[in-house]
This record gives C-alpha cells, sequence and structure tokens, in this order.
C-alpha cells in the first residue's frame, strides 16, 4: 500500500535522495496530480517552524523556469514540501551520457536560467538564494526549457534564521568555502569589505541583519558536501569539512562558530555566489570538464570549446573575487542578451554603417549647400542680367542715372561667398553708363528728366544753360547742369502756350493771369500783361509780342518791364487755332519777330501770310492774302525772313528781302519741307538732306545727310547740329557736316533743341526730356592730326614716339607734338590684299600686301621702305591669325574669328560675328578685340577670360602697352587706360559726390 | 573647365554630388543589408536566435 502523506499526496516511488533529504514522485489524491513531495531531512537539525517559513517563501514562488511549491505537510515528524513534478532529465544525466549542448543552445539556456535567477534574486523582501546550483538542480523539460529545481537550501537573504550555507564540489563559490577561502585570501581584501559593495544588500542595517543571523544561529543545520561527491549533503556536529579544515562547533559556518574554531572570519553569500554556480554549470555542460574546485585553477575555455565572447562570460561568472564578477544575475544575462550586438564583426558592421552614413550624410549635406549656393549665384546672375539689360535700356532712354544704378544693383558689394561673380554684362553695362571709354567728342547722353505731363514746347535758354518746358497747366524752368527745377509757374490751360527766355535769368511765358515777365533769380513775375498764349521774342530780347489763340489782334511788350508798346490788329483774321488746342500744338503757323521787334510775321487761318510793321501798318508786307496753305513754318535772318508754306502734295519755300520788300527767290516742291530760320540763318531740310541757304546767294551748304532716312526734325546751332530721323535716331554734326555721334531713340524726336552745351530730345506723347551735354575730352589727347585726312586704321609706335595712320591709298606719320612727319602713298594701291601693322623689340613698321606677294615693309619712324619682297601670292580667303601670350584668334573672310587657347590649342570661343576682326592684343588677363563694322565704324571689345564683354571700345584703333588709344575721327587720337571694376565703382561714387 | 560658370558648377556640382550620394547610399544599404543578414546568419549560428 502505498503510503499517504496529510490524507492528500499519495507516495509512490523514491525518485531521487540528497543532502537535503528524499524525494518521491507523488500523487494529489483528489486533482490526480503528479506531484513531487521532498521529505526534507533538516528537521532533524532545525525547527519546523524555521522549514514552515522557508516553504512558505517558497511557495510565493511563480516563474517559468522554476517549479511550483505547493504545499508543505507534516508526516510522522517528517517534513513534506509538495511541488511540481517536472518532466525532462536533469543536465548532470545528460553530461553522464555525453551529451553536451552546443554554444547556441547553451546560451538558450545560460538566458533561461539567469531569468530564473533574476526572479529568485529579486523576491521581497530581501531576494532567494538557490545557494546549490549545478546540473543535477536544473532539468531538461522535453520541450527543452530549462528548470531550476531543489531548493532544499534555498536562502531567503537578510531574513532572520533562513539563511544557510551550502555548496557543491567544483559548483560552489569560493565563498561556499569560507574559512580556507578567507584564510588564503586574508591577506587581500576581506571578504566583508567586499559583500559591503554587493548590490545585493539594500543597506548596511540588512547587510548587519544578516551577519547577525548567521552569528546567532549556531543551533541550525548547515550544509556541506563530501569529499569528491556532487552531493549536496547536512553537515553534522563535530564532523570536519573534508578538505577545509576542521569544522566549527555544531558544524555551523556562522561567523562566530569560525572566529571560535578556525580563527577565520564569518562568510556571507550573495547574488554573485549563485552567479558563479550558474558559470560553473556552464562552464561543465559546454566544455564536458567539470570546473576545478579552487576558483583560482579554473582554466579559461579555449576557442576550440566556445567563442571568445562565451568564455569570457563564463570567466567573468566564475572569477575567485565577487567583486570581479557579474554583480547581478541580470547583468550576465544583459551580457548573454548583448552577445550578438556586442560581437566584434557585428561591431565593426554597425561601425561600417555609420561611417558610411555619416561620410554619404556629409556628402548629401554637401552637395544640397553646394546646390543652394549654386541656385542662389543663378538667380543672382539671372537678376544681374536682367539689370544689366535695364540699365543698356535706360541708357539707351539717355537716362544715365537710373543706368548706373541699375548697373551698380547687379554688382554685389562686398561680396560673399553667397553671392554671385560679377557679370560681365553687369561690368559692361556700368562701363557703358559711365562711358569712361567713350572719348569721342559730341553730346553724350546727360539724364532723363520726368515731367508731370507730356511736353508742349521746349526752349533751351541763350547761353543753354537753362531749358523751359511747358507741359498742361504749368511752365518749368530747370537748370541743365543739376537737372533741378529752378521754377514752375502755372500757365494758360492752352498747348498753344509759350515760354521764351529773354536771357538766362529771365522768362517771358503766357502764364495764367496774362503774359508774364519773370526773374528767375528773384522768383517773381516782374511784369504782367493781357491774356495770351502764343508769343513771340526779338531776338534782341528787347521786345515780345503775344496774341491769345484766336484773337484778331497782337500786343508788344517791353520785356524789361512789361510796358505795352503796341498792338495790331490783323484785321479780322487770327492764328489757325486748332478745334481742341489743350493736347497739342500743331505748330502750323508762323509768328515770329524779328532782330528788333519792329516786324512781326503771322500766319492766319486762311492761309495769309503776313510780315507787320509794328510801328506803321503801311509797311506790311502781305506775302499771301488768302491761300490754301494750311501749315507755314518761318521766321528772321537779318533783314531777309525765310519761310515754307505747305498744302497738300505741294510745299513753298521762299525768301524775302524786308528791307527791299522783295522776294529774293525760292522754289517750290513736292517733298515736306522744314524750315529753321533766325539768327543762327535759314536751314532747309528735305528728305534725309538738310541745307544752310544763303539769303543773297541762295547758295547752300550741305549741313548734315541722314543716308538712307528721312529727317523729321533739326536745330542748327552756331556749331553744331542736331537731326533727328525718321527711325528714331538722332544725330550730331559738327560745322563741316560730320557726323559726330549718333543716339538711338526709342520715340520719333518731335522735339529737337539744341545749344552750345546742351541738347534736349523729345516726344509729344512722353512726359520725359531726355537731356545731352556736349563733352570733349581734351585731357585724354594723345596727339592732333589734320581732321580732313581720310585714313583707316591709326597705330602708335612701339616707342611711343610716333603714329602712322594709313589706308589703303596712304600713310602719314605723326609726332607726339603732332607735327607730321612723313607721309607717302602705296603703289598699286588697288591690288593691296593686305596691310598689318607690326610692333616687336626691332621696332614698328607697317607691312603691306599685294595681291602678286610682294610685301613691302614701311617704318613706323619715318616711312621709309625697310624691306620690299616677292613672295607667293597669298590666299584669298584673308585668312588671319592672331597669337597672344594665352591666345590664338583666327579670323577668315565671312566667318566669326575663333579664340583658341594657344597652349592646348582648345576652342574657346565664337567672337563677334557682324564685324570684321583687324587686331588683337592681350593686357593683362583681358583680350581686346578691334573691328571695323560693316558701316565702317571703328571699335573695341574688352573681353574677359571667358571671352564675355566688359567693355564696349569706340573708336579704339590700338593698345600702347596699357594704355587704349583711339581714334576719334576729330582729328586726335585719345589714350586712356583699361578701368578694373573697383575703379569703375570708385568713380562713380566720385561722381556722385 | 567644361565650360560651365562658377555658379553653375556650384549647381550642378551640388546635384551631382547630391545624386552620387543618394546613389551611393542606395548601394550601400543593399550591400549593408546583405553583409548585414549574412552576419546575422552567422551570429544566429554562433549564438542563436538573439536572446530578449
Amino acid at each position: 500500500m502505498p503510503q499517504v502523506v496529510a490524507g492528500t499526496y499519495e507516495l509512490k516511488e523514491k525518485i531521487g535522495a540528497g543532502g537535503g533529504g528524499v524525494v518521491y514522485l507523488g500523487r494529489h489524491i483528489r486533482l490526480d496530480k503528479p506531484v513531487v513531495l521532498k521529505a526534507d531531512k533538516r528537521t532533524l537539525s532545525i525547527g519546523t517552524e524555521t522549514l514552515r517559513r522557508e516553504v512558505d517563501l517558497l511557495k510565493g514562488l511563480s516563474h517559468t523556469y522554476i517549479p511550483q511549491v505547493y504545499d508543505f505537510v507534516q508526516e510522522n515528524g517528517v517534513v513534506y514540501t509538495v511541488m511540481d513534478y517536472i518532466e525532462g532529465e536533469s543536465l548532470d544525466k545528460l553530461i553522464a551520457r555525453g551529451w553536451l549542448p552546443g554554444q547556441a543552445e547553451l546560451i538558450g539556456w545560460a538566458c533561461q536560467l539567469l531569468e530564473a535567477l533574476v526572479y529568485l534574486h529579486g523576491r521581497p523582501p530581501y531576494g532567494i538564494l538557490h545557494g546549490d546550483i549545478k546540473p543535477a538542480n536544473i532539468m531538461r523539460r522535453p520541450n527543452g526549457d530549462m528548470c531550476l529545481i531543489d531548493f532544499n537550501i534555498a536562502l531567503a537573504l537578510g531574513e532572520d534564521g533562513a539563511v544557510k550555507v551550502g555548496f557543491s564540489r567544483g559548483y560552489a563559490s569560493p565563498e561556499h568555502y569560507g574559512a580556507d577561502y578567507l584564510v588564503s585570501h586574508q591577506s587581500a581584501a576581506g571578504v566583508n569589505s567586499q559583500f559591503k559593495g554587493s548590490s545585493f544588500f539594500r543597506s548596511d542595517r540588512q547587510r548587519e541583519g544578516a551577519e547577525k543571523t548567521l552569528q546567532e544561529d549556531g543551533s541550525e543545520s548547515t550544509l556541506v558536501l563530501e569529499a569528491g561527491s556532487e552531493k549536496t549533503q547536512l553537515l553534522e556536529e563535530g564532523k570536519s569539512m573534508p578538505g577545509f579544515g576542521a569544522p566549527a562547533r555544531g558544524g555551523s559556518v556562522s561567523r562566530s562558530s569560525l572566529d571560535k574554531t578556525s580563527g577565520g572570519r564569518g562568510i556571507l553569500l550573495d547574488v554573485r555566489s549563485d552567479i558563479y554556480s550558474l558559470g560553473a554549470t556552464l562552464y561543465h555542460l559546454i566544455s564536458g570538464q567539470k570546473p576545478a574546485q579552487d576558483a583560482r585553477e579554473v582554466e579559461p575555455l579555449g576557442k576550440e570549446v566556445c567563442s571568445a565572447a562565451v568564455s569570457a562570460i563564463l570567466q567573468k561568472a566564475m572569477a575567485p573575487q565577487p567583486g570581479d564578477r557579474y554583480q547581478t544575475a541580470q547583468e550576465m544575462l544583459a551580457a548573454f542578451r548583448q552577445l550578438h550586438r556586442q560581437d566584434g564583426r557585428a561591431v565593426k558592421h554597425r561601425r561600417r554603417i555609420r561611417a558610411a552614413a555619416a561620410v554619404l550624410s556629409c556628402a548629401f549635406l554637401a552637395g544640397g549647400v553646394c546646390t543652394f549656393i549654386g541656385m542662389r549665384q543663378l538667380q543672382q546672375r539671372q537678376s544681374a542680367l536682367t539689370l544689366a539689360e535695364y540699365s543698356a535700356n535706360a541708357l539707351a532712354q539717355g537716362d544715365t542715372t537710373t543706368a548706373i544704378r541699375q548697373a551698380l544693383q547687379a554688382i554685389p558689394q562686398p561680396r560673399t561667398v553667397l553671392d554671385a561673380p560679377v557679370t560681365a554684362q553687369a561690368q559692361k553695362a556700368l562701363t557703358d553708363a559711365l562711358g569712361v571709354y567713350d572719348l569721342t567728342d559730341g553730346y553724350k547722353a546727360l539724364d532723363a528728366l520726368k515731367l508731370p505731363g507730356a511736353p508742349f514746347h521746349i526752349t533751351l535758354s541763350p547761353e543753354g544753360s537753362r531749358l523751359a518746358v511747358v507741359y498742361a497747366y504749368e511752365a518749368a524752368v530747370y537748370d541743365l547742369a543739376t537737372q533741378q527745377s529752378i521754377a514752375v509757374l502755372p500757365a494758360q490751360n492752352s498747348a498753344l502756350s509759350d515760354c521764351l527766355f529773354v536771357d538766362e535769368n529771365h522768362i517771358v511765358y503766357a502764364g495764367t493771369e496774362g503774359v508774364s515777365g519773370y526773374d528767375l533769380e528773384g522768383q517773381k513775375a516782374d511784369w504782367i500783361g493781357e491774356v495770351a498764349t502764343t508769343l513771340a521774342l526779338s531776338a534782341d530780347g528787347q521786345v515780345a509780342a503775344a496774341v491769345d489763340r484766336d484773337a484778331q489782334r497782337a500786343v508788344f511788350y517791353r520785356t524789361s518791364d512789361g510796358a505795352k508798346l503796341a498792338e495790331r490788329d490783323f484785321e479780322g483774321q487770327h492764328l489757325h487755332v486748332p478745334a481742341n488746342d489743350i493736347f497739342a500744338d500743331a505748330g502750323d503757323d508762323i509768328f515770329a519777330l524779328n532782330a528788333d521787334g519792329s516786324m512781326l510775321a503771322v500766319s492766319f487761318h486762311n492761309g495769309g501770310l503776313w510780315i507787320l510793321d509794328v510801328d506803321d501798318p503801311e509797311g506790311d508786307l502781305i506775302l499771301y492774302e488768302e491761300s490754301d496753305y494750311g501749315h507755314f513754318e518761318g521766321g528772321f535772318y537779318g533783314k531777309y525772313f525765310a519761310f515754307t508754306a505747305e498744302k497738300s502734295g505741294e510745299a513753298q519755300f521762299g525768301i524775302v528781302d524786308t528791307i527791299e520788300a522783295a522776294f529774293t527767290g525760292g522754289f517750290s516742291s513736292q517733298k515736306h519741307l522744314m524750315l529753321q530760320a533766325d539768327q543762327e540763318g535759314i536751314y532747309l531740310a528735305s528728305g534725309n538732306l538738310l541745307v544752310r541757304i544763303e539769303p543773297d546767294t541762295f547758295g547752300e551748304q550741305e549741313t548734315a545727310y541722314t543716308d538712307n532716312v528721312n529727317i523729321t526734325g533739326f536745330c542748327a546751332g552756331p556749331e553744331h547740329t542736331l537731326v533727328a530721323t525718321e527711325d528714331g535716331r538722332f544725330s550730331f554734326y559738327d560745322s563741316a557736316a560730320r557726323r559726330m555721334s549718333e543716339e538711338e531713340g526709342q520715340f520719333t524726336s518731335d522735339f529737337a533743341v539744341l545749344s552750345a552745351g546742351y541738347a534736349v530730345i523729345a516726344n509729344r506723347n512722353e512726359p520725359s526730356l531726355r537731356l545731352m551735354a556736349l563733352e570733349n575730352h581734351q585731357e585724354a589727347q594723345l596727339l592732333a592730326y589734320d581732321p580732313r585726312y581720310d585714313h583707316d586704321e591709326a597705330r602708335v609706335s612701339r616707342d611711343g614716339r610716333t603714329a602712322m595712320l594709313f589706308g589703303y591709298e596712304d600713310f602719314r606719320i605723326y609726332d607726339m607734338e603732332g607735327k607730321l612727319v612723313a607721309e607717302g602713298t602705296f603703289p598699286d594701291a588697288d591690288h593691296i590684299y593686305d596691310q598689318q601693322f607690326r610692333k616687336s623689340e626691332e621696332g614698328s613698321w607697317l607691312e603691306v600686301i599685294w595681291y602678286d606677294g610682294t610685301r613691302r615693309l614701311y617704318s613706323a619712324a619715318d616711312g621709309s621702305v625697310l624691306t620690299e619682297e616677292s613672295g607667293e601670292a597669298p590666299e584669298k580667303d584673308l585668312y588671319e591669325e592672331f597669337v597672344t601670350e594665352r591666345y590664338r584668334v583666327a579670323s577668315a573672310l565671312h566667318e566669326a574669328p575663333v579664340v583658341y587657347d594657344a597652349a592646348t590649342g582648345k576652342q574657346l570661343a565664337v567672337l563677334e560675328e557682324d564685324g570684321y576682326l583687324t587686331y588683337v592684343s592681350q593686357t593683362e588677363d583681358y583680350l581686346i578685340t578691334e573691328y571695323i563694322a560693316t558701316s565702317g565704324e571703328r571699335y573695341g571689345l574688352l573681353l574677359d577670360e571667358y571671352m564675355e564683354k566688359l567693355a564696349y571700345l569706340p573708336g579704339l584703333c590700338d593698345v600702347a602697352g596699357d594704355m587704349l588709344v583711339f581714334d576719334c575721327g576729330s582729328g586726335n587720337l585719345r589714350q586712356c587706360r583699361l578701368y578694373s571694376l573697383q575703379e569703375l565703382i570708385a568713380l562713380e561714387a566720385y561722381i556722385e559726390e | 573647365m567644361l565650360g560651365l560658370s562658377e555658379s553653375e558648377m556650384f549647381f550642378y556640382g551640388g546635384i551631382a554630388l547630391m545624386a552620387a550620394a543618394g546613389i551611393l547610399t542606395a548601394l550601400c544599404m543593399v550591400i549593408f543589408t546583405c553583409t548585414g543578414r549574412r552576419l546575422k546568419k552567422k551570429l544566429e549560428q554562433e549564438y542563436g536566435k538573439p536572446q530578449r
């Protein structure tokens, strides 16, 4: 009959026995569930209460890898602990069979066992030590999981009366051996002192409590290990500890007993003891070798057994000194769990990934930064190009202030790394706006003057320092030098209103209260006459004539005080007044005084043209009583009155001698005639020709010729003539009818007025005036030559002593004083193939090549023929090459010149296509090319290293050293140096000041 | 060089650098994924499945 314990458990068979007691396989009778009952031998030596307390503690445990303790019963003086029956096999049996786990499997087991230990060590209040971890106390379940069994010596740390010690040889930690360990390590750090550092004890008080328990628990049984056996047994009183010297009295390993018997010191176990035991167990499992009893003699595992990392973990777990081991099971568990992560190969792999990520991120970031900078610079460049274009447009309209401002906006100052390099276009715009390389004489853009309204009339003062303009409701006077307004006066609400200069400081204008004399200096009206719109002033400025719109009489004033000198009745006639005179003056009428104001020429609405004698009506001259002419122009030149009268398809020109009262001559024309007759002379324009007519001889002198475009307006001055043409251009001619300069306008120039120093261009529909000022650059003069000498090129000799002017017919040589040194003609000029002016260290000369291969060199010093030789006839393609220090420029007829790198031969750029390249030179990093345009104009281009244009060089004829030489065509060679961008900016600032 | 201005060099160079970095990143991802898997396999052979 099976034995029944406590009426609940049936003992079926004995399945084991050890130091802790006998283990039975039993069955729960009511649940019919297999259980394990462990008859605790310690009941012989310890109190039942102690056991109960211990088992109660174990009953509270619940973990996957430890068995569940259910009950604690007593039967016949034997205490049984009832727990789960764990199926499977203990690891010692596996070892006995010679079955060893692989490293991977071992790590899995280790982690499970460590999890169990973490659980046990973490049980409140102070944790539980297993105390006897060894292969025999570890079950391997059928599913492969581990189970930590046999808690018969489990220690509830810190609980009074519950701490016990025991050990199994080879698996027990050095501190299990107590006295021997301590004696042998007495000279080393004290055990207690090591334990003080244990993380297990929450406080010194707890530690002291635990120590006290050991000291006071001399009656409790103690577990000792039999020599050569793995079994854990209770140490009986009076027996010695095999291999460890004499036992303490009563077999206790308490501090007090050790102190008394062996002179050793008390021993405390902690979690590190379990860690050692587990390490030793794993060591045995992986190596098949049971670890040495003495921890110091444990051989580290080699690579043939396990990996170095696992060996290191085991070595650390089995360190003789507890302080050198893992301080908690959790720490050791983490070490196993970190095996993957801490492996050298994994570390290296991660390091490579991080390095690659860092490098690639940096590269991506750098690329992003570069892209951002590039994009910003491209935007700036685009903006600069736009501004440069705006600047060029403003300059074309004569608005140099805006042109310079916009060019400067296109040049960031100061430039940061985020800013784009200065574009060549911006620099060119600034250079053009400043006009530093334009050394030609003539009228140059001064500024654009904005008006409140479109102009009706524009007049310049006699000396040209001031400008009067009439627009809607106002007459304004400006100082031309400063472009500042001097006076703005209310004017008649009529486009017929006039404003005329008496002198530089006095004007007569059609004011709202009447014709007024105004003092510009005093800023006050001198006098006010009757209301009038149309005014005329005698050339001497003494008399002013005024007429109001369609009034039938004219009133004459003395300009000095406004005294009314006379009145003349038009006998029922009046000027031709448009139906609406507010917006525009058709300018169809003549209303002009002669030089002294004694005669007034008036055209009437009925086609009549009269010359009224102010003082004597009997002296009136009636040129046309009435006629069908609708448009008149005319004025007085001395005693002569010149006029044009036009009707549809027919124009009549005539000159009348007012003294002789005789018609001196005239002609009719099918073309539109434009006339200017004043104290400067009589000028008549028709088609593309402007001539000055001598009234006494009726001789004509050409003043301007405008090629293929018709003249739409002009103004002849004492020295220069301004001519506007139908293509929107306007040109300035000198007294010899040579075109000085030509400008391009956006609109037809309805107003073109000129004085000694200034010119004004305007359109009836645009509320702005284009101001131009006469410039000369005498300070830049290199030498003067006879302006009548027609030539193609001018070159300065290398020594700078002479200049050679030459064409295909002949040449002249001047010294720098302007003295003609030599001149000559080329034989057989019609067959000259090419001319090249050469400079070298030997000197300077003109090389002339004829089609038959003849080649002559003419000295630039005296014009003598240096050499003459015959050679092969040149190719007719006019191919030329220009070589500089850095570049080679190939130029062929009808093809754009191509620039090559002189060293590598690589093509760099294609140059200007619309001009014929005549010369190339290099100064510093700049390439300077010289051209002849199809129009015959000579010019040069300053190119940067990218062959982009930095400056237009009008009239450039040579580069002497770092000086640019310009042939201005007016008998002057002028020079200036190359300006850097900073110099240009500084120059602008200087001008601004 | 290449007929590009400094700004264009910055812009196109930056884009090229970013593109190259992107391509290399993709390439590295493939390489590191492959080598990582291989390494993981080796480590699992040695240490078993990663413990949690």
